[in-house]
């Protein structure tokens, strides 16, 4: 299962307070505080119930979460 | 000048390592070999991961070495002098720096693993972890930021602004910080010895006036490193954005010693969730981790164990409104200032630990019961 940006920025704007015009797909949402820091393990929380994939300890990281388009791209990388 | 003028492009990292260790070596011959040793360690080391059969071994070895280098200096003299045994306070006098250089290799480690950073030489290395405007005080520059901010000609604007910010960096600390605000605050120990002579309001103002001490003294640090590193063409990351003026606690760490703040965001509270995906234990370990980096000292965890505490909160408030779309007002026009004094006091509060670190977790604890009524 993949997951969608449009998917991903609509979870923002429901449980993480983000406005509409303050998200694009490559948003910096935690190394900029737009999105804070509690939100991470809801947001990993969804992204693995949503898209079936399972983060390790390790990859809970910017690199895998600090925008919509790097999320897409991690749960790509876990689905193929 | 001589930098710039002088020296060829291709031997200016060299120069500053060259500089850098001078410096160092003359301050500590000791620490300066250290330093140089753990970097070119982790630069040979840490790319291994990369190629290694379990690179995480490769990278855990070397987080835990430097770690427990870290530990040894700064943790073991505390340890036995608890246990009753002095002589290793004497042995282990802590290396200059040893915090900011072991916090810097650790980031280090981990993103060379990760395929992070781009191709770069030892002397680029040496030249991140010896920089000896940020040596230490900070802030803790990220290598990826610190190869892809420097300049290969000079600039003018640069050069200039540097200077500036040297001037306010010293103006901050000569003047306002401890030519204006210790005076006026008085000494800690005299304080603490007259403490219940003093009333709850006095306590605050001690605390509040030496809250804005630290925060002019370490700021004016950062600015000095910034503006000095400026004038060999390199940008180092920012420290402090206006923390006086946090509207929340949480807004506070993402304006106080930014440098550390953004550091256990990414090697402590990160794995932290990743691993037990409790958001409470992972803050609560990233503010232990920051306190035990400060100092080995009692005072020094309580005032993590209260930042840690004042951030979770916060953070359950912020969903508590949320869920209940009260954000949609509570975080607009004048309403976002309400949370400026509280937040205040709050920071003041927290200074009744770091202000009485070298008197002991007691007298930490005294001075904080004073702030209500207590003593």
């Amino acid at each position: 299962m993949g997951l969608n940006a449009g998917a991903v920025i609509a979870w923002l704007l429901e449980n993480a307070g983000v406005d509409e015009d303050e998200v694009t797909a490559d948003t910096l949402l935690f190394s900029t505080s737009l999105v804070d820091s509690f939100d991470m393990v809801d947001l990993v929380a969804w992204i693995e119930a949503e898209a079936g994939v399972q983060f390790g300890p390790l990859d809970i990281n910017l690199d895998n979460l600090d925008s919509v388009e790097r999320i897409v791209a991690f749960v790509a990388s876990r689905s193929s | 000048m001589v930098y710039w003028l002088l020296i060829p492009v291709r031997a200016r990292t060299p120069f500053l390592v060259l500089l850098s260790a001078a410096y160092l070596g003359w301050k500590s011959p000791a620490a300066t070999a250290a330093i140089f040793l753990w970097t070119t360690l982790f630069v040979w080391a840490a790319p291994r991961a990369k190629t290694a059969s379990q690179p995480r071994r490769v990278t855990g070895a070397l987080i835990l070495a430097i770690l427990g280098w870290l530990a040894l200096f700064k943790y073991a003299p505390v340890l036995a002098d608890a246990l009753g045994t002095t002589e290793l306070e004497s042995l282990l006098l802590l290396p200059i720096g040893i915090s900011y250089y072991a916090f810097k290799l650790i980031h280090y480690a981990v993103e060379v693993g990760r395929g992070r950073i781009p191709e770069h030489s030892l002397w680029d290395a040496l030249a991140w972890t010896m920089l000896f405007p940020a040596f230490t005080a900070g802030p803790i520059e990220r290598f990826d930021h610190f190869l892809l901010h420097r300049r290969e000609q000079p600039s003018e604007a640069q050069i200039a602004s540097g200077i500036t910010r040297i001037f306010h960096g010293m103006i901050k600390k000569l003047l306002l910080a401890d030519g204006f605000l210790l005076v006026l605050a008085g000494d800690s120990g005299s304080f603490l010895a007259t403490l219940d002579q003093h009333t709850t309001l006095e306590a605050w103002g001690f605390l509040f006036l030496m809250y804005l001490w630290a925060y002019l003294d370490f700021s004016a640090y950062s600015d000095i490193a910034i503006g000095a590193s400026r004038l060999f063409g390199i940008e180092l990351m920012e420290n402090f954005n206006w923390p006086v003026v946090a509207a929340s606690i949480s807004d506070f760490w993402k304006r106080w010693h930014m440098s550390l703040a953004a550091w256990c965001q990414s090697y402590v509270y990160m794995p932290s969730v990743g691993l037990t995906r409790n958001p409470y234990v992972a803050t609560y370990a990233t503010f232990l981790v920051m306190g035990m980096w400060h100092g080995a000292a009692f005072n020094w965890l309580c005032w993590g164990f209260f930042h840690g505490t004042g951030v979770a909160v916060h953070l359950t408030w912020k969903r508590y409104k949320r869920r209940r779309k009260w954000h949609k007002w509570m975080d607009k026009g004048a309403w976002r200032f309400v949370g400026i004094p509280p937040t205040l006091a709050f920071v003041t509060a927290a200074a009744a630990f770091t202000t009485t670190v070298e008197h002991g977790g007691w007298a930490g604890l005294r001075l904080f019961a004073k702030l209500f009524f207590v003593g």
